[in-house]
Formats: C-alpha cells, sequence, structure tokens
C-alpha cells in the first residue's frame, strides 16, 4: 500500500515515514497542499493520505477540499494529522471530507489503530 | 504599538511538562526524557523556536536550547547521524516541536485560536535564555539545556 506524507516539517515526515513504513506502507511525501496535488496529479494514487493541517502555500483543510471535489481520487483516504485539536476544528475537517484525526503529539500506536479502523493496513500487519 | 510579555499565562508548569514530555515521547521517541533543570547562566549559542497563539488567548510558546541540545534533536527526529545534522535541519526541528508543544497549549485553552506557522532563530552569541515571562519550565535534556516558556502577549500603549 502507498501512503502519502503531507507536513511542511521534514522531520514529522520522517517521523511518520518510519511509523508507516514498520506498518509496511511505501510512503511518498510533500510538503504542503498544493505540492501534494501534484503528487496526486503525476500518480500513482495514495491509498491513504496523513495530512498536517497548519502548511504554507495550501493549508491541509484545502487540500482536503480539493481531493474531495474530484471524482478520480474518490478513494483516496483522508487521515488529518495535525496540532490543531479545536472540536470545531475538528468537525471542520470531517465535513471537509477528511476519515479520521490524529492530534499531534500521536504514539505509532494511535496512527496504527486509526489506519486499522479505516481498513487501510496493508495486509498481514499485526501491529 | 508595542507587545511586551505579561506574567501571565494560560498553564501551570505541570500542565506544561506533560505536554513536553507528551511531545519528546512522539518526536524524539528514541532518546531519553527531558528532566527538570535550573535556567542557566552559561553562555553559548542558543536556539529559539517559537508559534504565536492569537485569538481569545494571545500569546507564544517558547523554545530556547543550546546548539548542542537542538543538534541532538534534529539527529533524533531526522534519524540522521549529529554530524550531519545542519542548521536548515535544525531549524525544522525545533520549528515542529515548538509546533506541537503550541498545539498543546492551544488545546488548553477556551476556543477559538489561531496558531501560527513556527518561526526559528539563534539567540545572540552567548544572550542564553531572555528574562522570565509567563510560565517557564526549565528543563536538562542530553545534559543540556532546554527552556519552555508560555507568556501572554501584553499590547501596551495604542
Amino acid at each position: 500500500m502507498l501512503a502519502l506524507v503531507v507536513d511542511d516539517s521534514r522531520a514529522m515526515r520522517m517521523i511518520l515515514g518510519r511509523v508507516l513504513a514498520h506498518l509496511g506502507y511505501e510512503t511518498v511525501q510533500a510538503e504542503n497542499g498544493q505540492q501534494a496535488l501534484e503528487v496526486l496529479t503525476a500518480g500513482p494514487l495514495p491509498d491513504v493520505a496523513l495530512v498536517d493541517w497548519n502548511m504554507p502555500v495550501m493549508d491541509g483543510l484545502e487540500f482536503v477540499t480539493a481531493v474531495r471535489a474530484n471524482p478520480d481520487w474518490r478513494a483516496i483516504t483522508l487521515m488529518m494529522v495535525t496540532t490543531e485539536s479545536e472540536q470545531s476544528q475538528i468537525v471542520r475537517a470531517l465535513a471537509a471530507g477528511a476519515h479520521e484525526y490524529v492530534i499531534k503529539p500521536f504514539t505509532p500506536e494511535a496512527i496504527a489503530e486509526k489506519l486499522e479502523l479505516l481498513g487501510v493496513l496493508p495486509a498481514g500487519v499485526s501491529r | 504599538m508595542s507587545v511586551g510579555l505579561a506574567p501571565l499565562g494560560p498553564v501551570g508548569q505541570d500542565q506544561l511538562a506533560s505536554i513536553v514530555d507528551a511531545v519528546w515521547t512522539c518526536a524524539l521517541a528514541a532518546a531519553e526524557p527531558p528532566v527538570p533543570g535550573t535556567v542557566p547562566v552559561a553562555p553559548g549559542p542558543w536556539w529559539r523556536a517559537e508559534v504565536g497563539i492569537t485569538g481569545v488567548w494571545d500569546g507564544r510558546v517558547a523554545l530556547e536550547c543550546t546548539q548542542a541540545a537542538a543538534v541532538t534533536a534534529a539527529s533524533y527526529m531526522l534519524a540522521r547521524s549529529p554530524e550531519f545534522v545542519d542548521e536548515v535541519d535544525v531549524r525544522d526541528a525545533l520549528g515542529e516541536l515548538a509546533n506541537v508543544v503550541g498545539g498543546g497549549v492551544k488545546s488548553l485553552l477556551p476556543e477559538r485560536n489561531q496558531l501560527s506557522l513556527p518561526t526559528v532563530h539563534p539567540l545572540a552569541e552567548a544572550s542564553g535564555p531572555g528574562p522570565a515571562a509567563g510560565c517557564r519550565l526549565a528543563l536538562t535534556w542530553h545534559g543540556e539545556p532546554f527552556v519552555v516558556t508560555v507568556a501572554q502577549a501584553d499590547v501596551e500603549g495604542t
């Protein structure tokens, strides 16, 4: 399975990349929502995208909205991974089309649990 | 108009310590946790990373640490040997730590607030952390000082 990690921090992309690699994913990365849209356009499409909220150029909410507006990208599972923890923001993200929401700081177990709930853990992975 | 710092904050030291502990567990999983320390007087190159919070509560959350602590943090977060950590790595790692700590502080505030993108900059040589303001947590991490401050903005004048 392929996961897209969208975060303006390279360190956080690497941390999430390590978690996802441990779970059996291949990963691609983008520094912001605009770059992530370019990754989707270039293909191949990821099975799941882990998306930060606060990013320069295009933020995570704008990215989620853009992905959901494109029928070709409907199959991509979207999970916000962000420091934004206000209830109103969680509601906004889910209303925009995010499937799940993880608040930083997270544990690897929390990421795995959410991915399992979403049914996008690679086959044969035990967490 | 000038913006100073009032000795008020939305969190106590215990709450701030819990946030820092959780952030270190997430971002620096392989590292030893920070332990309580004292605000150092020792000079040396220092870094400051901060995020602003605006809305119901206006203020900022700052991390200040030595060059050695900054390199160690970046080394853990990027899974890279310290000798291969450069300034870009330090800025990125400290910025993300400030972002996540700031998010933790914001989560304790009443809605609604906005979190800024982090800014990271070196402090003047031999300056060390600034004067105490708001809630300050002095830590020692890998033998190096690491200071976390939450301070409310105090708008003075017009």
